[in-house]
């Protein structure tokens, strides 16, 4: 499955439906994982868990992959992994464009009027805090 | 059922990486006797010779996963605006097994 085209700091959403071998829907024996690698086929996320999607969904389950700094433009890969019976490896394939930031974008603004002058206090979806004041010094 | 891969678009003169996961028919991957090896065919089914090749190694240690890089070149014959098919072709124990994706090159 093609998932689409994203820039830095975007999530991409991984939903896994997990089946048996009649393609009923069917929980896996424990959460699926994914590896993420890159066009030269580099790994890049190492064995993530999918968390279920909603409440008694039977095997669905979806992994917002956050596009930060181990990403770049590019092509990727990934496979998931689950068991249901035997194991299954099903694969996805996104695109990075160019563009975006790696921290995403901004999740609190907080505006001070202090005396040393203008500040923004901001999060980044990373979880970084960043400050901003004008005018500079 | 297995679908077809959807490897999404390339531009013209671009590398696309193509990915295959060798499995059987109840989609349990599997190890071919020797890395599978690839087709390309454009959008009138005829098969672009420059592209049949064998793969690279197996990606990360992980049991039939394979991988392979085309340049989507007009040069190799490509054009912008077609569709592009990728049949997959391993054997196991002599058994033939096939998987296919496709790619846009824009």
């Amino acid at each position: 499955m093609n998932l689409g085209r994203y820039q830095l700091g975007d999530t991409v959403p991984i939903t896994i439906q997990t089946v048996a071998a009649n393609d009923v829907p069917t929980d896996p024996t424990a959460v699926p994982t994914i590896r993420t690698y890159t066009s030269a086929g580099t790994l890049i996320d190492t064995d993530l868990k999918v968390p279920r999607l909603g409440v008694g969904t039977t095997g669905l389950f979806r992994k917002n992959l956050f596009l930060g700094s181990t990403y770049a433009a590019g092509k990727y890969c990934v496979r998931a992994s689950y068991t249901v019976t035997n194991l299954k490896c099903p694969l996805f394939f996104f695109e990075v464009l160019p563009g975006g930031n790696a921290k995403g974008a901004y999740r609190a603004l907080a505006y001070y009027d202090k005396m040393i002058g203008d500040l923004i206090v901001g999060e980044t979806d990373t979880g970084e805090l960043e400050i901003k004041q004008r005018p500079y010094l | 059922m297995r679908q077809p891969y959807d490897y999404g678009l390339v531009e013209l003169g671009d590398a696309i990486p193509v990915r295959v996961q060798c499995a059987t028919s109840a989609d349990l991957p599997e190890a071919p006797d020797a890395a599978p090896t690839f087709t390309i065919y454009n959008d009138a089914n005829a098969a672009m010779s420059a592209y049949t090749g064998t793969t690279s190694s197996q990606i990360d240690s992980k049991t039939g996963f394979y991988g392979a890089s085309v340049t989507a070149s007009g040069g190799n014959g490509f054009e912008s605006g077609k569709n592009y098919w990728v049949k997959w072709a391993w054997k196991v124990s002599t058994a033939d097994r096939t998987a296919s994706g496709t790619f846009t090159v824009t």
